[in-house]
């Protein structure tokens, strides 16, 4: 136990600050200018000085980010269903899922803010196309890999469809299921920024553009550090939800 | 039918009975000519009797005993359990297969009661039922456990009783305790003879070893190469309850070799 403490908290805990230190010296000697490289120091006062500003915009890009990653589970997980269950949906339109990945996600963000304009709905729909294709290939993975025992059995038991699905396939594609979360969560927040950076008004992803036309590089970094929090704060959400709903999970992932 | 005949079947006789007349089965290859994998078996078998089918890998063994469950449909010929035709999944049977293929998100009891579950049955004694098997199997105290917190032996218990909490007239087992290391295998083998004796229900039985069908059956059918034929029926008179000690006796080892000389590993 306590072991574990010094691994996973001080030895951490300590490099981080042997990075920031270095970073800091690294500025001080190569007298870097504040544009280049902010000192840590600067980045700290700027958080502090500006946290209204980074979390009003912070909280609107996590609701963007929430929304888009519900959007893919949403819609994901059915789409995964059906493409599992029928064969002629799985024919149709399994390659157009694979093409649709081939196309680069920022490029296409461009188009989808002339379709949905500059507000929240243009974010969701990019954090949406790039993460709803972990959710349904994982979902789908999952749903196939059913035990066939399992399987047998609920059909020796005479079980419905439906019982099948809910009682065994569903439950035993979780694992899966939330491993393709885990993807898409942090896919979704690439999304939202993107969207910000194209047309976004609101969010850290165009605090952190407008602080860079106004060559204002501690706040651009402190828009980064809000960014990053965010990104770690929303995967240990989906982590938590993990071991809330699959406590029985826990022999494959430790 | 001397041994057979210390058993006491149900109520009706007939619950739990069984024939397979000519039962052929061919499956359909996409590509490539039709596979026969069972080419010609006809047995019966009587209520609370141990059956065991015995045969190299790949001759059919599992085929016919999902056809005996209603699981896959027979090419040709007939199959009758209980006294009435098999056209499909029925649900007086109990299935274990060689994996435990617990529901890894259930625990033990919830587990052992899915087939209630599902088949909607209300009983009033399920709690009992489900205690005197966890009583029976030695897992009452892991009850309420993870089936992962559980070894493989208990694991496979579990699933014994999970086949049985519904009281199907028939048990169909899949070479069950083939992935367990031998004394764990000879504890189950004692097991299942003390379950069969309590349940009354019958027991068809996958397996490779030899000395596991002689112990556990009273009836030992040895199978050819696929496609499956009978090659050999072995009848077992060794006493109920049979006692570990038999397997030494001069009477089994003369059957381990009857058995042997059917299968052709003795020539
Ligand atoms: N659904 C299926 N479709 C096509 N061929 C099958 C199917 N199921 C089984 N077979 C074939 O039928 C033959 C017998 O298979 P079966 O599983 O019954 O053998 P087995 O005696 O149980 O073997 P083992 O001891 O290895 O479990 C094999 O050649 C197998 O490939
Ligand atoms: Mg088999």
């Amino acid at each position: 136990m306590n072991g574990d403490i010094i691994k996973k908290i001080i030895y951490p805990t300590v490099g981080f600050i042997i990075t920031i230190f270095l970073w800091d010296r690294y500025v001080v000697i190569f007298d870097l200018s504040e544009v280049v490289l902010p000192r840590p120091g600067i980045i700290f006062e700027s958080i502090l000085s500006e946290y209204p500003a980074l979390l009003s915009e912070g909280f609107e890009t996590l609701l963007a980010c929430v929304y888009g990653f519900i959007l893919s589970i949403v819609i994901g997980i059915p789409m995964a269903v059906l493409m599992t269950d029928s064969k002629p949906l799985n024919l149709m339109f399994y390659p157009l899922l694979i093409a649709t990945q081939s196309v680069p996600k920022v490029a296409i963000a461009p188009i989808l803010l002339v379709w949905f304009g500059t507000g929240i709905e243009s974010k969701l729909a990019i954090a949406f196309f790039i993460s709803f294709f972990p959710m349904i290939v994982d979902t789908a993975t999952g749903l196939r890999s059913t035990p066939k025992e399992l399987l047998e059995l609920a059909r020796s038991l005479k079980c419905s469809y439906f019982q099948i699905f809910v009682k065994i396939r569903f439950p035993s594609a979780l694992p899966h299921i939330f491993s393709g979360a885990k993807v898409a969560i942090t896919l979704a927040v690439i999304g939202v920024v993107i969207g910000e950076f194209v047309g976004g008004s609101d969010g850290l992803g165009s605090l952190l553009m407008v602080a860079n036309s106004q060559i204002n590089a501690p706040l651009a970094w402190a828009a980064l550090v809000f960014l990053s929090f965010l990104g770690i704060f929303l995967y240990v959400l989906v982590v938590l939800a993990e071991n809330l709903l699959i406590p029985w999970n826990n022999t494959y992932s430790k | 039918m001397s041994a057979a005949s210390s058993h006491t079947g149900p109520e009706d006789p007939g619950l739990g009975s069984g024939t397979l007349q000519n039962v052929k089965k061919v499956f359909g290859m996409e590509g490539a000519s039709d596979l026969v994998a069972v080419k010609d078996i006809s047995f019966s078998f009587s209520s609370g009797e141990v059956i065991s089918l015995l045969g190299p890998s790949g001759c059919g063994k599992t085929t016919v005993l999902k056809m005996i469950g209603g699981l896959i449909e027979a090419t040709s010929g007939e199959i009758t359990v209980s006294n009435s035709l098999v056209r499909g999944p029925y649900e007086n049977v109990g299935m274990v297969f060689q994996t435990p293929t617990l529901m890894p998100w259930r625990s033990v009891i919830s587990n052992i009661k899915f087939p209630l579950e599902v088949l909607g049955k209300q009983l009033t004694d399920i709690d009992d039922k489900a205690i005197s098997l966890l009583k029976l199997t030695n897992l009452t105290e892991f009850k309420n456990a993870w089936p992962h917190e559980l070894s493989g032996g208990m694991q496979q218990r579990a699933a014994l009783c999970r086949a049985l909490i519904h009281s199907p007239e028939i048990l169909l087992m899949d070479e069950p305790f083939g992935a367990l290391d031998e004394l764990t295998r000879m504890e189950m083998n004692d097991l299942l003879l003390k379950v069969n004796y309590q349940e009354k229900n019958t027991v068809i039985f996958v397996t490779h070893s030899i000395s596991e069908a002689i112990y556990l059956s009273d009836k030992v059918h040895v199978f050819s190469k696929r496609p499956a034929e009978i090659r050999k029926t072995i009848n077992i008179n060794l006493p109920h309850p049979r006692n570990p000690t038999d397997r030494y006796t001069d009477y089994f080892k003369q059957l381990e070799l009857d058995a042997g000389e059917a299968l052709g590993v003795i020539r």
